[in-house]
């Protein structure tokens, strides 16, 4: 395809301008992303104190001096100081032999295992070696 | 023709002359105007290190503030009245200022410094017309116990307009806290809108590091509570409390009365801001006994049973020194001399170890150099060489008088005995970024033996079963509680007066410490010269305070 030395010429200039434009739609495309970023940031730094801000209450009210206001305004008071019950001889050995329970069985069983104890001997040595 | 051909080409000569001339003759400084014109440089500020407490609880905060301007050659005559009338109800500010403001016509002007966020939420619905926010980063501390007061002021410090830390932590540690500010540069448009890409350099700020201290909030905030009140009971001038981890020497509680509100340290009188802990020196006192007794006792001079005869006062280098009561007790044990808190017993003490061991025991409990804490303005006097004693004067240090220490030096020093014959370095912060510091991983040093700090625990508990200590008893720990008075006269112009400090040092439990404390009260004013005495005014406060942590720490005897 051939063209006039105009035509080639309009072609040349088409091709600049198109060049020119889609710089331009490049670099306005970039300074709106760039403003874009800048709002973002703005946005960022305002959420940024907002963040700190919400930090600063938080220590405050979980400051000591808040604490006491708040329990004092719901009429807790402090604790007494410690109060110790001293230890008193309750007279129980703990490293003697512990003492015998009553016999609870019924008493035709006690009178049987007297005779047996009687006759065969040594059945409460047996049971202590459990 | 001719003419017209010449008047063109003169016409075209005139333009491209003042072509070359804006283009090339005037390119280098038309660029550089252009260049002020689109492009800036923004400084991108690093965030200024938190301060906690051992428990993570947040001590000092970085919070945003607003700084309310005005452009008033933005604002209308017809509208001045209705925007002033804003700002005043919004700010609380009388409105005829802000009238004369608006009116100056200039083209810039602060209506109110550090606003809070709402009430610039509150200016922004409003959509004034010329009116705009500045946002600021402003330090700001928790509400301390005392009225009008900030936790721990004296001990942390603030931070200036220009964020410079003064006093206290914030000062001494400024370099790590306010880390490095950033820039960047960059191009804007025709209404100052930055441009963010395109051929800008930036350098990113490197934020402060956060601090952990070794302070416990809690603790703290008993301990200016009970401070406060013991300062007011007694007509004292002011008060001290200094807490301490014996075994690590991690100060818990650095206490001050009065203090001010480091949130509003503009209206302070200077003098305020000066750490009566670190920066003012005192006489301890007979508290210094447990120092002269311990040195003794190590070096063999004496022991906790030794008697010596105690006729109520002693002559040394020509001067008369005499016991608290002038009293004549006969014969006493070394016990008994700290028990009753005896002048003369300690004067003997030091004569029996001799000068030259007895100097040298001072320098190892630390008082010829100032304790190194991490605080700033810390301020010592170091005992004289020994030979400018003269014997009088040595022979006074022996029961704390004619020598100057701070509240630091002085715990640091007491703290021996608890700690298992141990120095071990004070300090305040553990962590700097994450980081123990060099201050808190120093070694312990040991000035003297473990047997005779057990003899020394020994006495120091008699003190509390039988002797000045009885009004520091703390129910449960009656048997397991060691502790020492102090009272000491307060020189003034060469001349010693009747005003005092009181003092009580003390640890507990005895038997394994938690904790040593010091309670130093300046001139307190009761009824009775007596009644200023250190186990009647400063001993209370240390029980009172005690009994909290107790309590706080779960500790059983």
């Amino acid at each position: 395809m051939r063209f006039s030395a105009f035509g080639r010429l309009y072609l040349l200039v088409a091709a600049v301008l198109a060049i020119a434009l889609l710089y331009l739609i490049q670099a306005a495309g970039t300074t709106q992303s760039s403003y874009e970023i800048g709002r973002l940031q703005d946005q960022q730094q305002a959420l940024l104190a907002e963040q700190q801000n919400l930090k600063y209450q938080e220590a405050s009210r979980t400051s000591p001096a808040q604490i006491e206001a708040a329990a004092t305004q719901a009429n807790l008071t402090r604790p007494q100081p410690y109060r110790y019950v001293k230890y008193q001889d309750s007279g129980v050995v703990l490293d003697g032999t512990p003492p015998r329970a009553p016999d609870q069985s019924p008493l035709w069983e006690r009178a049987l295992a007297s005779i047996g104890k009687s006759v065969t001997g040594g059945q409460d040595a047996l049971a202590a070696g459990r | 023709m001719l003419w017209l051909l010449a008047a063109s080409l003169l016409l075209a000569g005139v333009i491209w002359g003042r072509l070359v001339y804006w283009q090339v003759l005037q390119h280098t400084r038309l660029s550089a105007d252009a260049l002020t014109q689109y492009s800036k440089v923004v400084e991108l500020p690093a965030a200024r290190g938190l301060i906690y407490d051992r428990n993570g609880q947040p001590l000092a905060i970085n919070e945003t503030v607003y700084s309310i301007v005005v452009a008033p050659d933005q604002v209308r005559a017809a509208d001045r009245e209705h925007v002033a009338a804003a700002l005043s109800t919004a700010t609380g500010r009388p409105i005829a200022p802000i009238v004369a403001i608006l009116a100056s016509n200039s083209t810039f002007a602060y209506i109110a410094r550090q606003q809070p966020k709402l009430v610039a939420d509150r200016l922004l619905a409003l959509h004034l017309a010329g009116v705009g926010l500045e946002p600021e980063t402003r330090r700001s501390y928790l509400a301390g116990s005392a009225a009008d007061s900030t936790l721990a002021s004296n001990l942390l410090g603030f931070v200036n307009e220009a964020g410079k830390g003064q006093y206290g932590v914030e000062a001494y540690y400024q370099a790590e806290l306010a880390g490095r500010n950033g820039s960047m540069s960059t191009y804007q448009d025709l209404t100052g809108r930055e441009i963010v890409v395109g051929g800008s350099t930036k350098k990113d700020p490197v934020n402060g590091a956060d601090l952990q201290l070794t302070i416990d909030a809690d603790i703290q905030h008993s301990a200016e509570q009970a401070l406060a009140a013991g300062v007011a009971r007694n007509k004292a001038e002011s008060g001290s409390v200094l807490v301490m981890d014996p075994k690590t020497g991690a100060i818990v509680a650095w206490a001050d009365y009065p203090t001010y509100n480091a949130n509003n340290f503009g209206q302070t009188p200077v003098d305020r801001f000066i750490d009566p802990i670190a920066s003012h020196l005192y006489e301890p006192g007979s508290t210094m006994k447990v120092v002269t007794l311990s040195g003794a006792i190590d070096n063999h001079a004496i022991t906790p049973t030794m008697t010596l005869n105690d006729p109520g006062r002693i002559s040394v280098g020509g001067v008369t020194l005499y016991d608290w009561d002038r009293q004549n007790r006969g014969t006493v044990t070394y016990t008994k001399v700290l028990e009753s808190s005896l002048n003369v017993g300690a004067v003997t003490a030091l004569q029996l170890e001799g000068n030259d061991p007895y100097y040298q025991n001072l320098v190892n409990f630390g008082f010829s150099r100032a304790s190194g804490i991490d605080v700033a303005a810390e301020s010592s006097v170091p005992i004289r060489a020994e030979a400018d004693y003269r014997p009088s004067e040595m022979a006074t240090t022996s029961f704390g008088q004619g020598i100057n220490v701070n509240m630091v030096q002085m715990i640091a020093a007491l703290n021996v005995v608890p700690n298992g014959g141990r120095y071990v370095q004070p300090h305040v912060v553990a962590r700097v970024g994450g980081k123990p510091t060099e201050l808190s991983q120093a070694p312990p040093r040991q000035v003297i033996s473990p047997a005779t700090a057990a003899q020394m625990n020994e006495m120091m508990k008699a003190v509390v079963q039988n002797g000045s200590g009885s009004m520091a008893r703390i129910a449960g720990f009656e048997k397991d509680e060691a502790g020492k008075t102090g009272t000491s006269q307060i020189p003034v112009g060469g001349q010693y007066t009747q005003d005092v400090w009181s003092s009580y040092v003390g640890y507990l439990p005895a038997s394994n410490p938690r904790f040593t404390m010091l309670v130093v009260i300046r001139k307190p004013h009761n009824a009775t010269w007596i009644a200023n005495d250190g186990y009647i005014v400063a001993a209370p406060i240390w029980k009172q305070i005690a009994q909290d942590i107790v309590l706080d720490w779960h500790i059983a005897p």
